[in-house]
């Protein structure tokens, strides 16, 4: 009689355990994080190049890139042949100022010999669900640049522009080559 | 996890007054006892209560089950939900009603006089909704640029999606008819139609989905009301 209640009695223990294993198990939730190794909005590589041999990359000395209506500087003083940079994906054209020969800012009155070009890139986009933790990207199509007026008595330092990618879908081709 | 430290603590005491009932009960085995047939009507106490306790959920379900033989039971959910999921992206809202038609089958041997549950059964589920696409951002890899932030809302109606669900739980006599129960759900889906360029990150009755997954879970506080309608000898 005892033997078969606590039998009776282990069934429910069981039972219980089980459904309690189960809620356990589920409460742990991996696909909240979006991985790095998801593709996001990607960046626009820009390679520059020197204007009299078009197949040698050429850094520029001491470049700053800021965007025009940003405050603040997005790359300042590199001395590189490629750059990675970020387009607005709230409205369909950015403005990049590319300063060559950039000052320390703190230099203040010094005598500057940089040189500012100012370039709009033009763009449709394509807004693409990836997934939950990731949300949306952007893609960029029918990628267009167009060099801004300059300010009076300046040379432009870049010679040529040309989109080698129209559609940008990844961030693993060069999307603008810059000669200069 | 309190989630989870509330059910077990539900369990516990539903399982205590089962214990309760089981001490009461003695010395019955030579009678020949009849055990109730009938159709059983409740509801989910969990969803009611979330809708008190949190802003963005609504719900109500209503739970029947009708014993054809024994220890089978034909099985039945139906409901409506308003379910609200927010990620650090992304949040969407998916509204809408479901129904659950199955069976359980009660594996458990009760003491004479007794007549609690505990079951395994398996659903098919159905459930049309709206899918709405409250607000996101935009990912991208550079801070440079303040967040992209898109405040919808955006509404797809006309939703579907099926499921099949693997239910365990129980169901204890408190009072003479009236039953309090516990289960949880293990849901797989079958079919579903998405928004375009979006996904169903809720569906009602199937609780939020998974990325790369077709599985769901849920759980359910009923609460039931047995309307006897005929008794049957046990053998």
């Amino acid at each position: 009689m005892l033997r078969k209640k606590i039998k009776e009695f282990d069934l429910k223990i069981m039972g219980v355990g089980l459904i309690f294993l189960a809620l356990i198990n589920f409460s742990c939730q991996r696909d909240d994080i979006c991985p790095e190794s998801t593709p996001i909005t990607p960046l626009l590589r820009v390679s520059f190049f020197d204007f009299e041999n078009p197949e040698i990359p050429k850094p520029p000395t001491n470049l700053r890139v800021k965007a025009a209506d940003m405050d603040s500087i997005f790359l300042n003083r590199v001395n590189i042949s490629e750059i990675s940079i970020p387009l607005k994906t709230d409205v369909d054209f950015t403005e990049y100022e590319f300063i060559l020969n950039a000052q320390i800012i703190t230099e203040g009155d010094s005598v500057s010999n940089s040189n500012t070009d100012k370039i709009r890139f033009t763009y449709a986009r394509n807004e693409i669900y990836i997934n939950r933790a990731c949300s949306y990207k952007v893609n960029y199509i029918d990628l267009r640049v167009a060099p801004q007026p300059l300010e009076e008595d300046t040379v432009r330092w870049i010679k040529n522009i040309v989109v080698e990618e129209e559609n940008t879908e990844n961030e693993t081709n060069t999307h603008i080559l810059i000669y200069h | 996890m309190k989630q989870t430290l509330i059910s077990l603590y539900t369990i516990s005491i539903l399982s205590l007054f089962n214990f309760w009932s089981v001490n009461s009960q003695t010395n019955l085995d030579t009678i020949q006892y009849k055990e109730k047939y009938g159709l059983r009507l409740g509801i989910d106490l969990s969803k009611p209560l979330k809708t008190l306790l949190e802003d963005d959920y609504r719900g109500l379900e209503i739970i029947g089950d009708y014993r054809i033989y024994k220890d089978y039971y034909l099985a039945a959910e139906i409901g409506n939900e308003e379910l609200a999921i927010t990620e650090q992206n992304i949040s969407a809202t998916a509204k809408g009603s479901y129904i659950k038609l199955g069976a359980d089958y009660n594996a458990y041997n009760n003491w004479a006089g007794m007549e609690n549950v505990i079951f395994v059964g398996m659903r098919y589920a159905f459930s049309t909704f709206s899918q709405t696409l409250e607000e996101y951002t935009v990912s991208g890899s550079s801070q440079y640029f303040p967040p992209n932030i898109i405040e919808g809302p955006f509404e797809t109606k006309g939703l579907t999606a099926s499921w099949v669900e693997l239910v365990a739980g129980l169901k204890v006599e408190l009072l003479n008819n009236v039953y309090l129960g516990a289960n949880v759900q293990l849901k797989r889906r079958i079919t579903q139609t998405m928004p375009s360029n979006f996904d169903n990150l809720a569906i009602p009755g199937f609780n939020r989905t998974y990325d790369e997954s077709l599985f769901g879970v849920g759980y359910s506080y009923t609460l039931s009301y047995l309307i006897p309608l005929y008794k049957k000898a046990k053998n």
